[in-house]
């Protein structure tokens, strides 16, 4: 084992939040003297994993600074509802508030930009964060100067396919959807295993991730220059007619795909029925859990998204971030606690903690690190890849009408009883509508 | 001291519940009332924006696709589910309007489909009509092997058919005690002497049980209405409003547009437009009740 | 043949082939319906005892190795089921102890007495309940943001009592109209003040309408999850929304939430065991022999 490996072995045992060599690093965000010390913090979030290692170190925080964080825990499925309550009395029930990327621009007021305090705290966003994740906290959708908060989970979409079942049969994981949909019928033809698990029920615009990569990988977009519709523009059309034909055409989909969710397409996987999933990274974990799968992590496999032919794969992202609640009184700490959590240093000790199967990952230094690649066999590596030609998600105020009627119109285009052109055109009228507004 | 005797005993009777409702629904009323008539998109600013007069309910009737589909399904969804329910809980009432040990254990059955959260039985209902794990798919497609590859979820008919199930199992088995209830408060005199007379058993229910039964009937009926109407989490939760929009009824619509869209004056149009509905239907409703 | 008795038979009396058949195919459908009931708990049942992996397969569906980790998981950070629950007891219970009789006064009120405006009033008393919970629950929370209520137990007391008291009074009006106004009258002419006619008369008769109310009310408020949300934080979280905490990130957690539902179950199970007594002696009563 290598020194460095004992070192870091010794300081899991130990319970230690991060690297002893950090440590002194990590101290420095914090202002000296514990100015803040007896504040109270309350922080709106969810329950995910990563998070719940954050929490597990909240008191080496408070030790540092005195200052106590409250994880006010709120459904994942509930939380715009409690964000817009929060919006609409303008009150500071929460100190910090989470906001994932689809949510944000419409969520935007309730935040106070925190460029002056990332300067006094040296922070250098550019050099930290890769452009796809860091756009998604920025205001002005995306472009704007003004940074509302600090990304803290941030997702790249990864192909996870049946390492055991490829082996056996000889073959490599595709590196275009075309070539996704060959496999899947080798697959198909030469096991009771289908081929690629899709998702293409109607549940919180799950339907649209992988239809992003078929949409921008063939040369269309969501939007012209203009900011009008695009979506059903030839190349658009062309992309999601290959979309939807993975299962109406080729079949290379479990039947049930056309009613699934993310989740239930996991679940497909995870019970051995499908031989490939594009999906999150994140998902890695439940799938090599014996306690929620029945893989082993020998047998699950990742590779980078297909791509269109001869173009570079322009997967998507999602990110999270935490802003300070504009009439928040303690706005301050609330910043020290930012610096904090956000630190690559923490990032990186989740990554290498041996009791989570945690990948989420969003720091450039983390992404290429060398200890978390080899603990991961480069799946971070892959992700670095990826975030370099990743685009967000739109992040114009009207996105959450615009993806609302984009989800229904593919969730009817996978039964069939449609037809791919006229259903993106009438998408189209309705969307220009909504635009408009 | 105030004379407690000057004033009418219907207003000291009615005064606890009738202050409390006003003091507390009066706020929220007015001011959801007062904001369809607003423009309020969250987006853009966190006050209420400008006065619009009845822009939003014009475009709502007129000019959104959505809302016209939203009050389809809601009629197709409204309509069967409260025949469903009244039909099952009448028919289960008089079934089980009898002594004998398994009645009595279906009695103690009844209440348990109704305590359980709208959302677990949205949620359930979707598992158990998963294509690929799915216990009602498996045991359907056992029985009709035609059906064997049917996706619920994907087929708006179906998508319908499971909705509709899904609330009628929540609250069928609730309404039969409701019309247990019913059934006990009719005297049995009036029964056996017609019965003595040589009616008919169905005579019997036709001329003397059911009129009056017609009270629970029609509280059963529009109280069923009032939820079908409202109701959301078993639908979110289901089918999520698809495939499409084939299962989005005009509450969903509501939310959404309140707490997805945050265009709150629209939704609050939208929501009153509704109300409206529903008051006109309660209007003809209660002139029938209290004729007496 | 063994003879079977007929339910509103007299002493003696020998059903026909043709009443006895009748009697089983009734057996019959009330199994069916039974079933139809007991199948979908009995699955969530089943489910809150399998692991993730065990529940979504159909192969496991019956044959699986059992673990309490669920129950015991739900009870835990982040969920804390536990405290949710209590809150949700607090909470139903008493509203619908301070529903009840505010509920009968206005339904006798409006049940016995003819006076203006009676038919608007209570169309507006109901009429409070037809708008859409989404576009209310905001303008709740601002006005318990001002009094400093917010996540108080008490709050959502007071916006389940306005919730389920318009329905109430009208379950139990219908019970109450349903009772001849004689006994009241010829009590009152005798001399009986009218809460003591109330109180001996008109409640013991329409004792199964206060139940079914209450019985309502009480589970109204326990499923009320939109309100709850908005205004609980930390102290006034009911078992809802701890239901709807298991729709995470990474899909529906059923086997949480189905241990969510055993926990609901059981106990209301042995409600509905106590409350029962109630209608077999309100059936036995009046009805059967």
């Amino acid at each position: 084992m290598k020194r460095r490996d004992v070192i870091q072995a010794g300081a899991t045992a130990l319970g230690l939040g991060f690297q002893p060599w950090g440590r002194a690093q990590a101290a420095s965000t914090l202002k000296p003297g514990k100015p803040y010390a007896g504040t109270e913090l309350s922080l709106l979030t969810v329950v995910a994993p990563q998070f719940k290692a954050h929490e597990a170190k909240l008191a080496d925080f408070e030790a540092l600074t005195g200052i106590k964080v409250k994880y006010q825990y709120v459904p994942f499925a509930s939380t715009r509802e409690k964000l817009t309550a929060e919006l609409v009395a303008q009150g500071a029930q929460y100190d910090l508030l989470s906001v994932m990327d689809v949510w944000g621009p419409s969520l935007y007021n309730l935040f106070d930009p925190i460029n002056a305090r990332l300067a006094e705290k040296k922070i250098d966003m550019v050099e930290r964060y890769p452009h796809a994740h860091l756009r998604a906290s920025r205001d002005g959708n995306g472009d704007g100067k003004n940074i509302l908060g600090m990304p803290i989970r941030g997702h790249v979409q990864l192909m996870f396919y049946r390492k055991d079942v490829f082996a056996k049969l000889g073959i490599k994981p595709p590196t275009t959807w075309d070539e996704m949909v060959e496999t899947g019928k080798t697959i198909q033809a030469k096991t009771d295993l289908s081929g690629v698990a899709m998702y293409y029920g109607k549940t919180g615009a799950q339907n649209l991730m992988i239809w992003f990569n078929y949409l921008w990988g063939m040369g269309g977009d969501l939007l012209d220059a203009k900011g009008q519709p695009a979506f059903n523009s030839p190349q658009a059309v062309a992309a999601t007619q290959a979309y939807v034909d993975v299962l109406l055409k080729h079949k290379v989909a479990p039947a049930a795909s056309v009613s699934f969710n993310e989740s239930d397409a996991a679940n497909s996987m995870a019970q051995g029925k499908v031989a490939m999933y594009p999906v999150w990274w994140w998902r890695y974990a439940g799938l090599v859990d014996s306690k929620t799968s029945t893989l082993k992590p020998d047998q699950v496999g990742f590779a980078p998204l297909p791509s269109m032919p001869g173009k570079e794969s322009t997967t998507y992202t999602n990110t999270w971030f935490y802003g300070i609640n504009k009439n928040s009184k303690k706005k301050d700490a609330a910043m020290e606690f930012l610096a904090w959590i956000s630190q690559p240093e923490i990032e990186r000790s989740v990554l290498l903690d041996t009791s989570l199967n945690e990948v989420v990952a969003m720091q450039t230094k983390n992404l290429i690190d060398g200890d978390v690649n080899r603990r991961f066999g480069g799946m971070h590596l892959f992700g670095a890849q990826a975030l370099k030609g990743a685009k967000g998600t739109p992040l114009f105020p009207q996105w959450a009408q615009v993806s609302d009627l984009l989800e229904a119109t593919m969730s009817e285009l996978a039964t069939g009883n449609t037809q791919v052109k006229p259903a993106l055109d009438q998408a189209a009228a309705r969307a220009r509508k909504i635009l408009r507004a | 001291m105030f004379p407690m005797r000057r004033i009418p005993a219907h207003w000291l009777l009615l005064a606890p519940a009738l202050l409390f409702v006003a003091a507390m629904a009066l706020f929220p009323l007015a001011y959801s009332f007062v904001l369809s008539f607003r423009e309020w998109k969250l987006a853009r600013s966190v006050t209420p924006g400008d006065w619009v007069g009845f822009q939003n309910y014009w475009y709502l009737l007129t000019d959104d696709p959505d809302f016209l589909e939203a009050i389809q399904v809601t009629s197709v969804f409204v309509v069967s589910n409260v025949l469903a329910t009244l039909l099952v809980a009448l028919g289960a009432a008089l079934l089980l309007n009898r002594a004998g040990r398994i009645n009595t254990i279906a009695r103690v059955l009844l209440i348990l489909p109704f305590v359980m959260s709208p959302a677990l039985v949205g949620i359930s209902f979707r598992f158990f009509l998963n294509g690929e794990y799915g216990i009602v798919h498996h045991l359907i497609g056992l029985a009709f092997p035609s059906m064997v590859d049917t996706i619920w979820l994907a087929d708006s008919t179906l998508a319908m058919v499971a909705v509709v199930a899904a609330d009628v199992w929540h609250w069928a088995p609730y309404m039969t005690l409701v019309m247990l209830g019913g059934l006990a408060s009719i005297p049995k005199e009036t029964e056996e002497a017609a019965r003595v007379d040589g009616a008919s058993a169905w005579a019997v229910f036709r001329d003397v049980t059911l009129p009056q039964l017609l009270p629970v009937i029609s509280i059963v009926l529009v109280l069923k209405t009032v939820f079908a109407l409202k109701a959301f989490d078993i639908i979110y939760t289901l089918s999520n409003g698809g495939p499409g929009r084939s299962t989005q009824t005009l509450a969903y619509f509501v939310y959404e547009t309140a707490f997805n869209y945050y265009d709150m004056g629209y939704a609050a149009a939208a929501a009153y437009i509704l109300t409206a509905v529903l008051l006109v239907a309660s209007g003809f409703y209660l002139r029938l009740v209290f004729k007496k | 043949m063994t003879a079977i008795a007929h339910p509103d038979a007299t002493a003696g009396y020998q059903a026909s082939a043709r009443e006895q058949a009748t009697h089983w195919v009734r057996q019959l459908v009330v199994i069916v319906l039974i079933s139809a009931i007991l199948l979908p708990i009995a699955w969530i049942f089943l489910t809150a005892f399998k692991t993730p992996r065990d529940v979504y397969s159909i192969s496991s569906a019956l044959w699986f190795t059992p673990t309490f980790e669920n129950m015991q998981t739900v009870f835990r950070d982040p969920w804390n089921l536990g405290s949710k629950i209590v809150n949700s007891l607090a909470v139903a219970g008493g509203t619908v102890l301070l529903a009840m009789p505010m509920a009968t006064m206005a339904a006798y009120a409006f049940s016995r007495f003819d006076f203006r405006f009676k038919q608007a009033i209570f169309l507006i008393v109901i009429a409070s309940q037809f708008i859409p919970a989404a576009v209310v629950v905001l303008p709740y929370f601002l006005m318990f943001k001002e009094a400093g209520m917010l996540d108080t137990r008490t709050a959502l007391v007071l916006v389940n009592l306005s919730i389920v008291l318009p329905y109430a009074v009208w379950m139990i009006k219908g019970f109450i109209d349903a009772v001849p106004m004689e006994i009241e009258e010829s009590a009152m002419v005798d001399g009986a003040p009218r809460s003591r006619v109330i109180w001996e008369i008109v409640v013991p008769t329409a004792l199964p309408g206060i139940i079914t109310a209450a019985v309502f009310s009480f589970t109204l408020t326990w499923n009320e999850f939109l309100f709850a949300l908005i205004i609980g934080k930390q102290h006034a979280l009911t078992l809802p929304i701890g239901l709807i905490g298991f729709r995470t990130e990474r899909g529906d957690l059923w086997e949480l939430m189905a241990a969510g539902g055993v926990l609901i179950t059981a106990p209301m199970f042995l409600i509905s065991l106590l409350v029962q007594k109630q209608f077999v002696g309100s059936l036995t009563a009046g009805s059967v022999r």
